[in-house]
This record gives structure tokens, sequence and C-alpha cells, in this order.
């Protein structure tokens, strides 16, 4: 579904490349998470892909048509659900909707009342989007992204700002999102939300591409297959997962006194990334 | 077409949200109660030309800048410009939907003074093409400033050439000679002067001049908006 080689950028006034030859591939109904700190060239790779940066090296190429050669029809195919809200803040929410709906051709593939009912908005539907919360507002980004019923979803930290059960909801539904075939391009420097959703996750900084793989691998090939064990009497020891429960010195220790915690050493997404990339996700 | 006239429609729900057609509605109304009273004073209707080429031209103006800047404000252009919005009916269902109401308040101005008793086609014509620069001209500027504050700096002198050389000529203040046919708003203050007073006028020259003045100004500004926050 997307293609993207040899992809470099670089600003007008700026120095250094900002993008410095991006390779990756998104297949159709796949969730692929775009991870690194800030000014990794994240938001940079985001605006190409959604046609507002133009001036770049190398090709993407959408539905194996080049990015360049698609018009404004690319647009309809296409829905994105920013970080930050921004809305018509005078107007309601279903009428933020119905304005949005109206610059396409088929803008109401889903009726408002089920999309803000699906997000726990229908009370707020005919309430101007300035009385609305944080949470809230976010919430109608998404719905304003999927509600043209898009093929390519681009979706900015999903599940910022909002609270633990909302974020859940946006997950779950990115989920059913992926299971209509939708193909879904996420960046976020929430590892577990990037654990959690996604088939296959890029690790960019300093505008290269460090790491492109599914999160079961990275965790496998960085972490350790074993077990960290800690006794009540304060003992710990690491045994290694192979033919652990035959291991005599495993079984010996856990017989000396009560256990206290038993966990595997399999990395986080988070320390990978560290280990890869050296920067944290934080910066 | 369908496509445009949606465009408007939201253009025109936004602008009265927004309180914009209330406050032009209610200027209008403050100025029109004072005209009525003055209505039998000398020079009465060359004032009223004069508060027209101000006033629709103050509505399309800054209210088009204000809408845009209140737009940057809240991040909709983000959203905006990943949507398959035709760039040229959003920028010019703004501009009419202002124009629109600059007319109607220029009507409202006529009314207490002239009743029925002027040519309202052609007040209507000059004073929506007043508008119809002025909102052009407000796009144009506000891609050369950063926030609405330095627009409005910018505007002190850009606005004295757009209206304030017109209006000082028409005035008698100054004599610009055959220089005014060159100045923009010329056409409009022509028909509007014509409407009112009866004077002669040329409409080759007033239809010619808004139509050079009016598809050049709006490609200006039309390009400076997209590359300054279309495409990056």
């Amino acid at each position: 579904m997307i293609q993207v080689e040899n992809l470099e950028f670089q600003y007008p006034k700026s120095d250094n490349s900002t993008l410095k030859g991006l390779n990756f591939n998104i297949s159709s109904g796949e969730i692929f998470g775009f991870l690194g700190p800030s000014g990794a060239g994240k938001s940079t790779t985001q605006k190409i892909l959604y046609k507002i940066l133009s001036g770049y090296k190398g090709s993407v190429l959408i539905e194996g048509k080049n990015l360049k050669e698609w018009d404004s029809s690319y647009f309809e195919k296409i829905g994105v659900g920013f970080e930050l809200p921004n809305h018509y803040m005078k107007l309601t929410g279903k009428e933020n909707l119905d304005l949005f709906a109206s610059f396409y051709k088929n803008g109401k593939c889903n009726k408002s009342s089920d999309l803000f009912e699906m997000f726990d908005l229908q009370d707020a539907m005919n309430k101007p989007v300035e009385t609305y919360s944080k949470g809230m507002k976010i919430r109608l980004n998404f719905i304003r992204a999927i509600q043209h019923n898009p093929d390519i979803l681009f979706f900015d930290e999903p599940t910022s700002g909002l609270d633990p059960v909302n974020a859940n909801k946006i997950k779950q539904h990115i989920l059913n999102l992926k299971s209509q075939d939708k193909t879904i391009f996420i960046t976020t420097h929430s590892m577990d939300t990037a654990d959690q959703l996604c088939d296959r996750v890029a690790f960019i900084a300093d505008g290269h591409l460090k790491a492109t793989d599914t999160p079961k691998n990275l965790k496998s090939k960085y972490g350790r297959d074993a077990v960290k064990v800690e006794l009540k009497n304060g003992d710990t020891n690491e045994f290694s997962l192979n033919d652990l429960g035959k291991n005599i010195a495993f079984l010996n220790f856990i017989k000396q006194d009560e256990v206290k915690k038993i966990h595997t050493l399999e990395a986080t997404l988070e320390e990978v990334f560290i280990k890869i990339t050296g920067k944290t996700l934080s910066i | 077409m369908i496509s445009f006239v949606k465009q408007l429609k939201w253009q025109l729900i936004l602008l009265n949200k927004n309180n914009i057609i209330t406050i032009s509605l209610v200027v209008t109304l403050v100025y029109g109660v004072i005209l009525y009273f003055l209505k039998d004073t000398a020079n009465i209707e060359m004032f009223l030309v004069s508060l027209v080429l101000n006033d629709p031209s103050v509505i399309g103006y800054f209210f088009i800048a204000l809408a845009i800047y209140t737009e940057i404000k809240h991040g909709v252009f983000n959203a905006l410009f990943v949507t398959p919005v035709n760039t040229h009916q959003y920028l010019i269902s703004k501009i009419i939907a202002l124009s629109l109401v600059g007319t109607i308040c220029s009507i409202g101005l006529a009314l207490p003074i002239k009743g029925f008793e002027f040519d309202i086609l052609n007040y209507s014509i000059g004073s929506f093409s007043i508008c119809l620069l002025s909102s052009i001209l407000g796009l144009i500027v506000l891609t050369f400033a950063s926030e609405f504050l330095n627009f409005a700096l910018l505007s002190i002198p850009v606005f004295f050439l757009f209206t304030g050389i017109s209006l000082l000529h028409y005035l008698g203040a100054i004599d610009i000679g055959g220089f005014k046919y060159l100045l923009p708003v010329q056409g409009g203050l022509g028909l509007i002067d014509n409407a009112v007073r009866g004077t002669k006028i040329n409409y080759y020259y007033i239809y010619i001049s808004l139509i050079v003045y009016t598809p050049f100004l709006y490609y200006l500004a039309h390009r400076l908006f997209i590359k300054k926050y279309v495409t990056q």
C-alpha cells in the first residue's frame, strides 16, 4: 500500500538533511508504528505522506502510484488523526464533522450519531466544541479522521491526552480499523501503545531508520531469554529459560525460601529503542 | 457549483457563529441612526459615499484576516489541508461571504438617507466590488504578517494606499488627476457615487478595471496563501 524508498528531505534554510534515505513498506491491513524522539524526522515523514510537503528526493508509492502523481483524490483516501485538537471552536461537534464532510465526495460514510455514540460523545454532539474537554476534542479528531471511511489512516499520538478508559477504546477502534483492512501509520512516544497495536515498528533517529521489525522480534533480539527470581529472604538470581524445569540450580534456589517474584528478562520496546538508537524517546 | 454553494453556506455559518455578522449589522444600525438624523445636512450624500468606501472595505479587509487567524490559532489549517478541500473554493467562499455581508451593510447605510430613491444595482455592485477587493487585499497582507497585531500595523500604510488616496481625491482634499484611474477601488467608488448622486460614470472603465484588478489580485493572493499556509 505504501512504499518508501531512499526518502531524503532537506528544509530550505537548513544545513543538514532532516531525512537521510528512509526505506520502508506498509502493507494493506497493517499497523505500522513510527517511533523516534522529537526532531528525528517523524513529522517531516508524516507531512510528506500527507502530501503537504514537496521537494523531497526518493520515491513514495501509494497503491503503486507515485505520490507526486496523485491529485486531490489522494486526500479522499487518507484520514489524519492529529495529536492536538484542531476544530472550529464555535461550531458544535456535529457541525465540525459536517463541515469537513462537505470537502469529500462521500464524506458521510458513517452516520454522525453512530460515530458520536461509539466514542461516548453523543451528549456533546450538539454542543459547541469550545465547551469540550481536551479528551473530548481528541476523540472528535479521531472521529473526523475516520468519518469518510479512508483506506489509509495516520494517527499522531492517538492516545495522548486521554484517560486510560478512553485510551483503551481508541486502541480498540484502531484494531477494528485494521480488521477492516485499513492501512494504519502511527507515530507515538508511547511504547505501550506501539507494543499493543503495531504489527511492525520503525525506529527513527537523526533522519535514519535504525531498525524496522515486529515488536516481538525486536524485544527478543535485544532482550535475554531468562527469568529473574527474587526470594522473600532477599536473595535474587537469574536463570536461562532453556529447560528451566530441569535446571537443578533453579529448582534448588526456589526451594530455599518462599518466592517473592519471578519475571522474564525480555527487553521492553523502550529499552530496545535506547539500545539501538542511543537516544530516549522523551527527548 | 453545488460544492461551492455548500462552502459558501459554511462560511456564512462561521461568520454568524463568530458574531461577525451581528457586529457588522449593529455597527450599520448605529451608523444608520446617525445618518437618519443627519439626512438633511449639506453634502450628506458625499459623506455616505465616503462611509461606504470605508465600511465594507473594513469588513472585508479585517474580518477575512480575523477569520483566518482564528483558524490558524485553533490549528484548523492542519486538518483542513489534508482533506480534498479546493483552496479556490475555500478562499472565494470566504471572500464572497464577507462581501455579501459588506454589501448588505452598505445598503443599510443608504436606506436612512435615500430610502429606495437610488440606483440599488449600481450601488450594490460598487460596494460588493470594494468589499471583494479589500478581502483579497486582506488575504495578501496577512501572508506577510506573522500575527494579527503585525497585520494591523502593516494595514496602516496599505489601507491608506488602498482607500485613503481615492477617498481624499473624492472629497477634494488632494488632486491626483488621471492617476485615480489606476486605483483598484476607483471603479466601485464611481458606481456608488453614480448610484447615490447621479454623477456621470464611464462604465467601460469601471468594468474593465474590476475585471482586471479582481482576478489579478485574487491570483496573487491565492499564490501567496498556498505558499505560506498549504505547501511547505
